[in-house]
């Protein structure tokens, strides 16, 4: 398992260099002068040329790279230039409502998915399976923020039951934090139970028609123990994959739901970035949610690595 | 052409007989698409958006962009069949118009995606030397988030159609690469591939001719849901105001700006919604659909 992770890793560096690498061109594809972009058309030449050295502008291409891995190496993601801090400190001011709403969000998504795509399995063919799966498709095809706009309509505006949009942290109380961030999480959570829906049911369904659970079927044993113990368990290891690989669902989710809600989270702020033109604070949480996901990445694998041996030995 | 004819004599014999007809490839594809449900429904409702989208300026008299401070958020009626949204703009005719951009755009970037996508998986998955440094560069586009990612490229190259189009394709390229490579991979190991090398075909031709082909129907599949992830894209990045600029009739602008209306007019958020959710859909079922009937070993009977 050790030489494994430790393999994973080592493949993990050139991926962590083109993403750095990424995200430094990105200032180079704005066309014209990203100083002057940044500062708006009022900026005197001499605000330019100050700002373009404090961001190395000034040095040619090469140097501003290299410089740049320096800095990321020594963990300095740089400056906000319109909040006047570290971006890493800007960061994880914002980090816990986003932490929290992806949270919720995946609890969400498995525990609507799961058990629907593993009675759809079940019940194949029957009314059930079919309803379930108009749904499912239907989810997936239905766009985050429309979700989260009609749940607004109905629970906030309609209903009053909810608020229509704001944040309470967590050290106001939990009932006053979940009241908050149920419609957000409940938003991005359904998009993503009906991809696990859809993906368990077809997982689930190629593990009934194996053998083994033939033979256990005609062994008397308990339909829910078959269903638990010899289907689930081996159907799970393809969907541990799949719930890492929707990470970048719910992330992106978090991003759009931040923003219909109007909650003060990672991609709120990144959002603001980009309408400021702040190129730091861009670069900086983009890094940052790149090498989040990377991360998850590493330990979806790892896990499924630890779960099925087969996969640990094959290199 | 002796073929077709020898073929058609045996339908019409076996026909005769009274026996199972016979069918030409044609048929049979008809018949095939036809039965799949998912491709029968998704196909009509997009037959339907479609013909709003090439329509637009028929369906709709009034024009999408005229403002009219008058009669804003004025609920749906006789003159404003959808109502009007909050500067008093048609919904209907902006939904009619957004129809139009959203396949515009859809068709586009599947298209792009389609083109820059093989080329680089069957690049990566053919010549063994290309293919570390090509997937570690996808693999890097790959580390963040779709929606994330083009929201960076649209705050760099600034917003415009013509951005969305170019940074959305960028964005889907890796996962289309990633398809394509290992197809390739694949099929580079195949028998008739060694013989045409045996041959002496160049590579160039053993792509084109040989692994391109067996490719096709992956892609086909592939370009389906790339078209609904296209279109469903355009909406989140317009919706996030990174998108198409904001004068411009696009169902996510729209819904972007209906957020603050939702008490005083639903309206707003409704028809735009319903119709890039119908739109989606029907891809993504004629998608599933296709996939269906391309794999023998989903087919029955």
């Amino acid at each position: 398992m050790l030489t494994y992770t430790v393999h994973r890793l080592v493949l993990m560096l050139p991926v962590a260099l083109v993403v750095s690498t990424i995200v430094f061109l990105l200032l180079y594809l704005t066309p014209g002068d990203p100083v002057g972009v940044m500062l708006g058309p009022d900026a005197t030449e001499q605000q330019k040329s100050e700002l373009r050295v404090r961001l190395g502008l000034d040095q040619p291409a090469h140097v501003q790279l290299l410089r740049w891995y320096g800095r990321l190496v020594q963990g300095d993601l740089g400056t906000s230039i319109f909040l006047h801090k570290k971006v890493t400190l800007a960061f994880l001011e914002r980090l816990e409502p986003t932490l929290m709403l992806t949270l919720l969000a995946l609890t969400c998504g498995v525990l609507i998915g799961l058990p629907a795509g593993i009675l759809a399995a079940k019940m194949h063919g029957s009314w059930f399976d079919m309803v379930a799966m108009l749904t499912a498709i239907t989810g997936v095809s239905m766009p985050t923020f429309w979700i989260g706009l009609n749940l607004i309509f109905i629970f906030a505006v309609t209903l009053g039951w909810l608020p229509v949009a704001g944040y309470q942290p967590l050290s106001r109380g939990v009932w006053e934090h979940l009241r908050y961030m149920l419609m957000p999480a409940f938003t991005i959570g359904l998009a993503q139970s009906a991809l696990l829906a859809r993906m368990t049911r077809s997982m689930m369904l190629d593990v009934l028609s194996q053998d083994y659970i033939r033979t256990a079927r005609a062994k008397g044993q308990a339909e829910l123990w078959i269903l638990s113990r010899h289907a689930l368990r081996n159907a799970i290891i393809p969907l541990i994959t799949t719930i890492g690989l929707s990470f970048a669902l719910l992330l992106g989710g978090a991003v759009i739901s931040e923003q219909i809600f109007n909650i003060p989270g990672v991609g709120r702020l990144l959002i603001q970035g980009v309408s400021r033109r702040d190129y730091p604070l861009v670069q900086g949480v983009l890094l940052i949610i790149a090498a989040v996901y990377m991360c998850v990445n590493l330990l979806v694998d790892l896990t499924y690595a630890l779960l099925d041996p087969r996969i640990r030995h094959s290199d | 052409m002796i073929r077709q004819q020898r073929r058609r004599a045996e339908a019409m014999q076996t026909s005769e007989a009274g026996l199972l007809p016979r069918r030409t490839w044609y048929q049979r594809l008809t018949r095939l698409l036809v039965r799949n449900k998912g491709i029968s429904i998704g196909g009509t409702l997009l037959v339907v958006v479609m013909g709003m989208a090439l329509l637009a300026p028929w369906l709709s008299r009034l024009d999408p962009m005229a403002l009219n401070p008058r009669g804003r958020l004025a609920p749906p009626g006789q003159v404003h069949l959808f109502g009007t949204d909050n500067l008093g703009r048609d919904v209907f005719s902006r939904t009619v118009w957004g129809a139009r951009l959203s396949l515009q755009i859809g068709v586009l970037v599947a298209t792009l995606t389609a083109l820059s996508g093989t080329c680089v998986g069957l690049i990566a998955g053919y010549f063994r030397r290309l293919d570390t440094p090509l997937m570690r560069v996808m693999d890097g586009m790959m580390a963040f988030p779709g929606i994330v990612l083009a929201i960076a490229l649209m705050s760099a190259l600034g917003p415009s159609t013509f951005n969305v189009i170019t940074a959305l394709t960028m964005v889907y390229t890796p996962h289309l690469a990633r398809v394509l490579r290992s197809l390739a991979l694949s099929l580079r190991e195949m028998q008739f591939v060694e013989a045409a090398h045996a041959q002496g075909m160049s590579h160039q031709r053993v792509l084109v001719r040989h692994i391109l082909p067996g490719c096709l129907s992956p892609l086909i599949v592939q370009g389906t849901f790339l078209f609904a992830e296209a279109v469903l894209g355009e909406a989140s990045l317009s919706f996030l105001g990174a998108g198409t600029p904001p004068y411009i009739p696009s169902w996510g602008n729209m819904l972007g700006e209906s957020r603050a209306y939702l008490r005083e007019a639903p309206w707003t958020m409704l028809f735009p919604g319903l119709s890039l959710t119908v739109t989606v859909l029907a891809l993504n079922l004629v998608g599933d659909g296709i996939r269906d009937v391309l794999d023998p070993r989903l087919r029955q009977g």
